[in-house]
């Protein structure tokens, strides 16, 4: 479980990153963590990670306080950050040789069996691959370390189409129940169908923090030439508009991350949402 | 230990250090071929520079031998935390599963070691192999050159500071001290200017050498304004740096400097560790 409590944080000379910022979210869930350029998407999972230090409030990872960096605490966390160092000179199995120690539950088979699916060469020296396949590496040993609590920055920045499939599938079949993944982006479109929750951080805040079942539930995601009445939120396309709308007799219709985004951002407001799943919205 | 400040598992130390010689063996392999290279040159200059009349007894092997610890202090003391050079590197490094004092302690380890056990071995067989290549290559450059002072080294010839015995105890401590206190504070250095170190340590070295010795020359002034001229010219030498003396033949000034420099010691290795829990990328 992630507890988060009146989480002040700003870097030097520059304004408030966080103010006041509250959330909680139990043990189990892929989360998405969904913002704009600038929104402290990386900053945030760098504060739970215990990388940066909140200047007031608590942050709480199972009973551990991240900013001590505990190595019962560290082992149980793995976070995978946009720019992933991996040391040049190795070959990926190499590396899983002197890290995997660290990790009591890292699954070796697993790690060689993720990167056979990425394509990517167990015993090619890191320097000789990609960025991406850089990253690749980095995601399969996150999906193979066991962790508790996996913190993924931009993971899908850099892949390429079908490894982009490979891991939001791979995400989905290996992550255990008692296992949680916070997966901070802007590329919405790439976490559609794995998210179990979503969370949009905007100016500081946490603006909109629901299940998928739970929007899925209340609200109908359409397309249609017109708006209806009811829509609470349009956005013009080139074939009519995409709206939402609380949903009343319409099927189920998948939750479109990228028309909630804007209608979060925008101000738009969800009234039907559980008072968990929205209680820290604004 | 279950205080998070001061866990400690010597099994994750040990892959701390895997770790490190695993990433960086290369690096290390090039620094001790490079110092090895560079020491034999430096000996094939000073003996041949010096060929009528240099003998190993004339003290310039712990001459070499020192510059070298001085400079290996500033450069590989002085290089400590590589990691933490670099922002991805650093966030790896820190979500490494190990507490930081085993960090702190591993990263201590490999400096301390290469400091004080390898460059001793590396300085040796430099050493050996300078002057073996003088007294193979000597007399076929230079004819009639003298070689009978020229013999090898033994492993502990070069680092006894051969005339600490006839000094005061409180200078031994000092002259010590200050072999221990150039690479604590190039160490502790390394964690606060990171990059810049080997500029930011040394300036601020030189900046407390002018406070130290402007205040203590302000002060006497201030307490006597006729201390510091003699014949109408300024002078420091009527400062009596030798009174009072506070042991038999041991001025408080020499035990005060003495006692400053074990606390730069200590205070390098306190302050460095809070450093390292301080880190934030």
């Amino acid at each position: 479980m992630i507890r988060i409590e009146n989480l002040h944080f700003r870097y030097p000379k520059k304004s408030p990153l966080f103010s006041a910022l509250s959330w909680e979210i139990p043990t189990g869930n892929i989360v998405g963590l969904l913002g704009k350029n600038g929104a402290g998407k990386s900053s945030f999972l760098r504060v739970i990670s215990g990388l940066l230090f909140p200047q007031k409030g608590a942050v709480i990872v199972e009973e551990y306080s991240p900013k001590e960096r505990q190595p019962e605490f560290l082992k149980e966390v793995f976070f995978v950050p946009d720019e992933c160092y991996l040391p040049a000179s190795l070959t990926p199995l190499n590396y899983e040789k002197i890290t995997a120690p660290f990790y009591p539950r890292f699954d070796s088979d697993r790690f060689k069996s993720l990167l056979g699916l990425f394509e990517v060469g167990a015993k090619i020296k890191i320097k000789d691959l990609s960025f991406g396949q850089q990253k690749k590496v980095v995601l399969a040993f996150a999906l193979s370390s066991g962790c508790s609590l996996i913190l993924l920055d931009e993971p899908t920045n850099g892949l390429d189409i079908s490894s982009k499939a490979t891991f939001r599938k791979e995400l989905v079949s290996v992550i255990r129940e008692d296992q949680t993944v916070v997966i901070g982006t802007h590329l919405v479109k790439d976490l559609e169908n794995i998210l179990d929750r979503v969370v949009i951080l905007d100016q500081g805040r946490i603006k909109l923090d629901a299940n998928l079942s739970d929007l899925a539930d209340g609200y109908y995601f359409g397309i249609a030439p017109q708006a209806p009445r009811e829509a609470i939120f349009v956005q013009s396309t080139t074939l009519g508009v995409q709206y939402i709308e609380p949903r009343e007799s319409q099927s189920h219709s998948s939750v479109n991350l990228e028309l909630l985004f804007q209608a979060v951002i925008k101000g738009s407001d969800f009234p039907l949402l559980s008072s968990y799943s929205n209680s820290f919205s604004l | 230990m279950s205080s998070p400040l001061f866990e400690l598992k010597f099994s994750r130390i040990f892959s701390l250090l895997r770790y490190d010689w695993t990433v960086y063996k290369w690096i290390y392999s090039t620094l001790i071929a490079t110092t090895i290279a560079i020491l034999v040159i430096l000996y094939l200059v000073v003996l041949y520079a010096n060929s009528g009349y240099m003998t190993l007894e004339s003290g310039f092997v712990q001459g070499l031998f020192f510059s070298g610890f001085f400079v290996l202090s500033l450069l590989w003391t002085g290089n400590s935390f590589w990691p933490l050079r670099n922002s991805r590197r650093a966030r790896s490094y820190l979500l490494l599963p190990a507490s930081n004092l085993e960090k702190y302690l591993s990263e201590f380890v490999i400096k301390v070691f290469g400091l004080g056990i390898v460059y001793p071995l590396v300085f040796w067989v430099a050493s050996n192999m300078g002057l073996g290549l003088f007294r193979a290559l000597g007399p076929m450059t230079l004819p009639g050159i003298q070689l009978n002072y020229i013999g090898f080294l033994s492993f502990t010839e070069f680092w006894v500071i051969r005339d600490l015995g006839s000094q005061l105890n409180t200078v031994k401590v000092i002259v010590i001290g200050l072999l221990a206190m150039i690479p604590s504070l190039m160490w502790v250095g390394s964690l606060i200017f990171g990059k810049y170190n080997l500029l930011g340590m040394p300036l601020v070295l030189f900046i407390s050498y002018l406070i130290l010795t402007g205040t203590s020359l302000g002060l006497s002034w201030m307490m006597n304004p006729g201390t510091l001229i003699r014949n109408g010219q300024s002078t420091v030498e009527m400062l009596k740096f030798d009174q009072p003396e506070i042991f038999a033949e041991t001025p408080l000034f020499l035990l005060m400097c003495a006692i400053w420099i074990w606390m730069a010691v200590i205070l390098s290795y306190i302050v460095g560790y809070v450093k390292l829990t301080e880190k934030q990328v």
